[in-house]
């Protein structure tokens, strides 16, 4: 084997059997280095250059913390069953009577195949203070922000795109066949854009960022184009705001809340999601509404952010936070 | 069991081969998953998916030797995925992902003096090696696969894979140059 005696460091690196040699891995085929080397002694130098390289390129091994292998494997084996109940949202259909007849076959269908064929329902959710990123089959991108659901089904994904939300998330959604995204309060349709959604309680806020989303519901039917936005509250319609005042609605991604003329209480809500605490507001503020900003990374300093500029302090008792006047 | 067998198994539908698979690979998988993102819940959620989906295809699924590799392309495919567009506001970065390798220099070498001048200086050789090289070197030597594996998984042509491996290993010399001197010296002691 006299080629090696030309070879440079970056070569012997690049033979697997020298490598195996240097770990004392070495199979029964592989070349025989030691005694290559016992007769080309001028060699040692370079050889052991290049054994040091490839003992010194260890890499680091961070702890895995404990119970995530179990936990995450309780996940996929809860996901693989194959007679999974059907306990996940029902899909929601748009309401207009003589629709619900077709719904209700449709849901039976899917009942029924959900049974024959292997699950293929797909559940995410986030607790208080989490925020999680999810990728969906065709390469569209959810951002979920805390206390958030989000569900939705992979079989025929590139020909039914539909996602059950509760909560609020981000979507970066690819160019393809339509994009639904059904919610409690209003269902959102797109083809490829990107925007957020707000749905918790009786509200629903939806701001375009890019392309064009069409919000609908039982009363309203109503395009956006890019930043605009648009709110139902309680069934009521509210506007369409232009851009300078809605494009802050998704800077919670960077942990930025930004309000304008909100009900104090909706502001209050947000900071128990993003804090994990249980707010006590007093009864006389339920009605008072909020113009100001709180980032959730400044963790108790952004509840001051609220309550300060309205005159009110607060005390903290375990996970509990009272607030009263000054 | 062999880890073809195990595929086979998995193939033909039992479900205790997904769990004894999940179960080899988890902790290279989490481990690999963890260089290209700090956020936790972004390898967990990407390995759920990945176990998922196998189980979701078995029947669809090709024969393979070894399992690893299979899982490795398929998870890099996910996170890198999700991590790109995250980045894609306010990102000035060129490459398409990070790759952070940190190296261990084994305890031997840091317990001799002027050692901790030496781990400074491979540390810094390596992180100046672009984030596909890092990879690269990281399937070479520490996950031991050959060149053909490395290829599927980082999704380039055999010779490229060649190529790339030597290229980081120059450059990895380069730097080190000056250095191999104290190091022979403490490997002949």
């Amino acid at each position: 084997m006299n080629q090696f005696l030309h070879y440079t460091i970056s070569d012997f690196l690049e033979e697997d059997s020298f490598i195996r040699w240097v770990r004392l891995e070495a199979e029964e085929n592989d070349f025989d280095w030691e005694s290559w080397l016992m007769e080309h002694p001028e060699k040692r130098e370079i050889i052991d250059q290049a054994k040091s390289l490839i003992l010194h390129l260890k890499f680091k091994e961070e702890p895995i913390k404990e119970g995530v292998e179990d936990s995450l494997w309780a996940k996929i084996d809860n996901n693989t069953k194959e007679e999974k109940k059907e306990e996940h949202q029902p899909r929601i259909f748009p309401l207009r009577t003589k629709w619900i007849a077709i719904a209700a076959s449709l849901l039976l269908l899917i009942a029924v195949t959900g049974l024959l064929n292997t699950n293929s329902d797909r559940s995410f959710s986030t607790s208080f203070a989490e925020v999680k990123n999810i990728s969906l089959p065709d390469g569209s991108v959810v951002s979920i922000n805390s206390k958030s659901k989000l569900n939705f089904n992979k079989k025929n994904w590139e020909n039914n795109r539909v996602v059950y939300l509760e909560g609020e998330a981000f979507f970066e959604v690819k160019r393809g066949s339509k994009f639904l995204v059904n919610t409690k309060n209003g269902n959102v349709e797109v083809l490829g854009t990107s925007f957020n959604v707000f749905s918790r309680d009786q509200q629903l806020n939806v701001i375009c960022k890019t392309g064009k989303v069409r919000v609908f519901s039982d009363d309203i039917d109503q395009v956006l184009m890019p930043n605009q936005a648009t709110e139902i509250l309680e069934d009521q319609l509210q506007f369409i705001q232009e851009a300078s005042e809605v494009d802050h609605r998704e800077s919670w991604m960077n942990g930025l809340y930004v309000y304008t003329d909100e009900p104090l209480i909706h502001v209050i809500h947000e900071l128990e999601r993003q804090l994990d605490f249980e707010i006590v507001l007093p009864e006389a503020y339920q009605e008072v509404r909020f113009t100001g900003s709180f980032n959730s990374k400044n963790n108790k300093k952004s509840l001051s952010e609220v309550l300060w500029p309205l005159g009110l302090k607060y005390e903290i008792d375990g996970r509990k936070v009272i607030v009263s006047e000054e | 069991m062999d880890e073809k067998s195990l595929w086979k198994c998995l193939k033909a539908g039992d479900k205790s081969a997904l769990e004894k698979i999940y179960r080899t690979f988890f902790k290279s998988l989490y481990l690999y998953g963890k260089k290209f993102t700090t956020e936790q819940s972004i390898i967990e959620d990407c390995i759920q998916d990945l176990f998922i989906e196998i189980w979701e295809k078995r029947d669809r699924l090709s024969d393979v030797d070894q399992i690893k590799p299979y899982l490795f392309t398929s998870l890099r495919r996910k996170i890198i995925a999700v991590v790109k567009t995250k980045r894609i506001e306010g990102s000035t970065e060129l490459e398409d992902f990070h790759f952070e390798a940190g190296l261990s220099i084994e305890d031997v070498i840091i317990s001799r003096e002027g050692d901790l001048k030496n781990k400074k200086k491979l540390e810094q050789a390596f992180n100046q090696l672009s984030n596909r090289q890092k990879e690269i070197l990281y399937h070479k030597f520490y996950n031991q696969f050959d060149y053909k594996v490395i290829s599927e998984i980082m999704d380039m042509n055999y010779q490229s894979a060649r190529n790339l491996v030597s290229r980081a290993i120059t450059k990895l010399s380069q730097i080190l140059n000056v250095w191999w001197v104290f190091l022979s010296l403490f490997l002949k002691t």
